[in-house]
């Protein structure tokens, strides 16, 4: 037969013809495969899993696929409804000349695959010459250790042609169904219709003012604690509600009241803007609200990561003052051998050990009424009052911070990792004590004044007969056993001190004579708060990028179609009297009030939010305020840009529909 | 009565965009409209109406020759005085109505109006006469996809008459509607002439030219022949129209009939 030869022909002059629309839907689908293929193959490669450290980059880049697949399934959908609306008239008119829909559906279903291949072919090409570079910025980023083989993955070439197949055959269905069911005058006629007059808009315009302030509020006025992640969540949610009956409802309630204004409305400037935008907007509100929360997503996204990532130094600082902290129970503590096992693995190892701290304390969890400390009630109380509070003597004190201070029997000295107590008396279940002097640094401890959220206390007490007083009045509610810490830095060789640290724990384990010790290698730990934040940027930079592609590509397709539509409009205003500048000038105040609206909105938003994204941050110990807020000025005013160049970018492929030849 | 509109040797060549090809739309084409006229355009396809009438609109410029309106002329006027000058003398009905769908139909009454920077007040007092006559009074606030054709093109008209215009240009005013909705619109353009208001259609229908005064025919760039209605009846009209264009479909020289 020849419609066998005929068809394919058909489906790729189909594309070629409508490339204005097809080219900027095949690009985005290249750079999906490119991104899914690099994911997937530094997901697959084995180095990933032979690297020590890397387990939670392999879960981070694990969770960061899935929400690929899950970003780019509805992204690639809504794409292609975008076109085939687009196409549907060019469908009819093959329709009304003798193509059958079963022929229709066999041109579709190689158009598919012509665009399933091109995209796929292209798109690993791109990530195989560029995942070995995307790699080693992972690894470099994460300061993970380089490797330079990055053999090429089978597994997740296979992993990323059955995920777009999968993507495409979604494609294909919807095309087909929506041939299926339409009959050539209406495939002919497109997209043309009528639109019916909403009518108790009020009511969602409400709802939207609603709930946006009430997610506003939250954000503003939610406080750091162990609830802040569900509080982020509970007011992302109401804050995309809010968005999008404002944007649906609410501006056209607004736009409307405007026009009720006679003496505003029917001046040549308002007139056809107000009545221009407001048309637009019943039509595009949908799309200008995904605009507005990708938007948000990715400066909030980047803002996180990039604060996280730059902040990095600042948490371990804080997060880890010491090497290493060895912590056993008082009755288990043998000085000697504990001291052997170090002396011999100092030589073993040729490392020193340097600022080191040894002291015994008595650690109870409290809950706090300003300067009241009492045990927690039975019946439970704010968990957000209660605080771990160590008391330990000053004989340690000024043993181990070599200072030479003196106490008397009701005095203490105090020591807070957060804000400073700033009182002058401290109330001990029914014992008062005045404090002598507040400590502004304690060299086993930081200090951040912005905390707020894991707060630790240090109380010293004159001799351990007040330091027995206290646990006595707690024995029996919250007080542990007295413990006894190490803690200590060690400098030397990078691997000789991570071997150090290694070789100390398992010495320790295998004595066994320290059963319930516990051990904090902070050379370990560091190594992987900074894989994490290396690799939260890493992941938290390709969304962006694909939001942004994602975002382009909207905004491209709002263009054209607002574009199609405006022609007619722009002959109708010149034939009526509108001159050539009058008619660009109305159309650009439209199209800029539509199309930064939703960057307006992210931008408030993210505004809102910061207090929100400080808390998140905070419970990953970065307290640092201004970084945060210039990291949101930076990232609002580059994305600013961004937005501006894509605006500009996509409104040429505008004003080439809309511009006419006098 | 005096002239209000003078066409004198008209010519329009178009040259397609990659050059080569030109396309000759008017070699010659004069005549003149008299105030109060009404005038009918006729011609085939590619004869050159709609070139001609987008000249008369000042909306494309000719090769040569020259329009005057009322002793001006069409090439003085500078580029940037052509949007007022087009929106203060001339009145546009289009084939397919070019309502916008963005505003009521009152609003678009108004929008040239508005345009024009009048004030509310004034807009208001010339609406109400104007939709009364032309029986759109109940559908102002409604939105051009909600109304039928007839309706739509009435709210052409109004916003064409609303400025007040010297001359009401007319392009295939009946073209989109059905024979009743036409017949109803003709009788509104016969009953606006009688007010005074010149009118310049041009068509196709032979219906709707019987109703001018005076029928003009084009032929491949040329003035093919004039009918004057003189005191005829429509159907005598009618009549005279079809035999004319029997001959132009025929071909044949020109002539000219009183």
């Amino acid at each position: 037969m020849k419609q066998h030869k005929v068809l394919p022909k058909l489906a790729v002059t189909g594309i070629l013809k409508n490339k204005e629309a097809y080219f900027p839907y095949l690009a985005a689908s290249i750079f999906s495969v490119f991104i899914y293929f690099v994911f997937a193959s530094i997901l697959q490669n084995d180095i990933m899993r032979s690297l020590p450290k890397a387990e939670y980059i392999l879960i981070l880049m694990n969770i960061g696929l899935v929400l690929l697949g899950i970003i780019l399934v509805p992204f690639l959908f809504y794409t292609n409804s975008f076109l085939i609306k687009r196409r549907k008239k060019e469908l009819g008119l093959y329709s009304i000349l003798g193509m059958e829909k079963y022929h229709i559906g066999i041109m579709m279903f190689y158009e598919t695959v012509v665009i399933y291949l091109v995209a796929v072919v292209v798109g690993v090409i791109f990530g195989m010459v560029f995942s070995k570079m995307i790699f080693l910025l992972l690894l470099n980023m994460t300061k993970l250790p380089v490797d330079i083989s990055f053999p090429f993955q089978i597994k997740a070439l296979k992993g990323t042609l059955i995920f777009f197949a999968f993507v495409y055959f979604l494609n294909l269905i919807t095309n087909l169904l929506q041939v299926g069911k339409a009959n050539p005058t209406e495939l002919l006629q497109g997209g043309k219709k009528g639109e019916k007059e909403l009518k108790h808009l009020w009511i969602p315009a409400i709802i939207g003012v609603v709930a946006l302030g009430m997610g506003y509020k939250m954000a503003i006025t939610a406080q750091i604690d162990e609830m802040i992640f569900l509080n982020f969540f509970g007011a992302v949610f109401l804050v995309i509600i809010g968005t999008y009956f404002i944007f649906t409802s609410g501006s056209i309630v607004l736009f409307k009241a405007l026009k009720k204004q006679k003496h505003f409305y029917y001046k040549p400037k308002n007139f056809v803007t107000i009545s221009g935008v407001l048309y637009r907007m019943k039509k595009n509100a949908a799309s200008l609200v995904n605009i507005c929360i990708f938007s948000t997503m990715v400066i909030i996204t980047l803002l996180c990561t990039i604060s996280l990532y730059i902040g990095t130094d600042e948490i371990l600082e804080y997060e880890y003052p010491c090497d290493m902290e060895l912590s056993f129970y008082e009755e288990d503590y043998q000085k000697e051998k504990v001291e052997n096992i170090i002396e011999t693995m100092k030589q073993k190892h040729s490392v020193t050990i340097e600022q080191r701290f040894e002291y015994t304390y008595q650690r109870i969890l409290l809950e706090q009424i300003e300067n009241y400390f009492r045990a927690i009630p039975e019946e439970g109380g704010n968990s957000k009052n209660f605080n771990w509070v160590k008391f330990f003597t000053l004989e340690d004190y000024n043993r181990e911070m070599k200072e030479n201070e003196s106490l008397k029997e009701n005095e203490i000295l105090c020591f807070s990792n957060g804000a400073d107590f700033n009182v002058s008396e401290i109330k001990i279940e029914e014992e008062v004590f005045s404090v002598k002097k507040e400590l502004k640094e304690l060299g086993l401890e930081g200090k951040k004044e912005e905390n707020n959220y894991s707060k630790k206390y240090f109380i010293i007490v004159k001799d351990k007969e007040i330091l027995d007083r206290i646990t006595n009045h707690f024995l029996e509610r919250g007080a542990t056993n007295r413990k006894h810490d190490l803690l200590f830095s060690i400098s030397g060789e990078e691997k000789a001190r991570e071997e150090f640290a290694k070789e100390v724990e398992q010495a320790l384990i295998k004595e066994g004579s320290f059963e319930r010790f516990s051990f904090r290698n902070g050379i370990e730990n560091r190594d992987i708060t900074v894989s994490m934040n290396g690799g939260l940027l890493f992941i938290g930079i390709f969304f962006g990028i694909v939001f942004c592609m994602c975002l382009i590509l909207i905004l491209y397709y709002k263009q054209i179609t607002e574009g199609y539509e405006d022609k007619d409009k722009f002959e109708i205003m010149q034939k009526v009297g509108m001159s050539d500048k009058e008619v660009k000038g109305t159309i650009k105040r439209q199209i800029l009030l539509i199309f930064f609206m939703p960057l307006f909105g992210a931008i408030l938003h993210t505004i809102i939010a910061i207090r929100m994204v400080e808390g998140l941050l905070a419970v990953l110990y970065l307290f640092n305020h201004h970084l945060i807020l210039s990291c949101t000025f930076i990232i609002i005013l580059t994305f600013s840009i961004f937005y501006l160049i894509a605006y500009l970018f996509t409104s040429k492929t505008y004003y080439r529909i809309v511009q006419r030849r006098i | 009565m005096g002239l209000l509109l003078e066409v004198k040797n008209l010519k329009k060549i178009y040259t397609t965009r990659l050059g080569g090809n030109k396309v000759q739309a008017l070699e010659n084409v004069s005549f003149s409209v008299e105030k109060g006229e009404y005038m009918a355009i006729m011609g085939e396809s590619g004869s050159g109406k709609t070139t001609l009438l987008n000249i008369l609109a000042s909306l494309d410029k000719p090769t040569g020759g020259e329009v005057l309106l009322e002793g001006k002329r069409f090439s003085d006027i500078r580029q940037k005085e052509l949007c007022a000058f087009r929106r203060d003398n001339l009145g546009f009905v289009f084939q397919d109505f070019n309502l916008l769908d963005t505003l009521s139909l009152q609003d678009n009454i108004f929008l040239p109006l508005v345009l024009a920077g009048l004030s509310y007040k004034e807009m208001f007092k010339r609406l109400r006469p104007l939709a009364e006559k032309l029986g759109i009074q109940d559908l102002l606030q409604k939105y051009p996809y909600e109304v039928s054709g007839g309706q739509k093109q009435r709210t052409a008209v109004a916003r064409a008459l609303i400025t007040k215009p010297k001359v009401i240009l007319a392009d295939e005013p009946t073209g989109a509607l059905d024979s009743k909705a036409s017949n109803k619109l003709l009788r509104l353009f016969e009953d606006i002439n009688q007010d005074g208001q010149t009118i310049l259609m041009v068509t196709h229908s032979i219906t709707a030219a019987s109703y001018a005064s005076r029928v003009l025919f084009i032929k491949d760039g040329n003035v093919f022949n004039q009918i004057y209605r003189g005191n005829s009846t429509k159907e005598q009209m009618y009549k005279m129209i079809s035999d004319s264009l029997t001959v132009l479909q025929m071909g044949g020289d020109k002539n000219e009939t009183a």
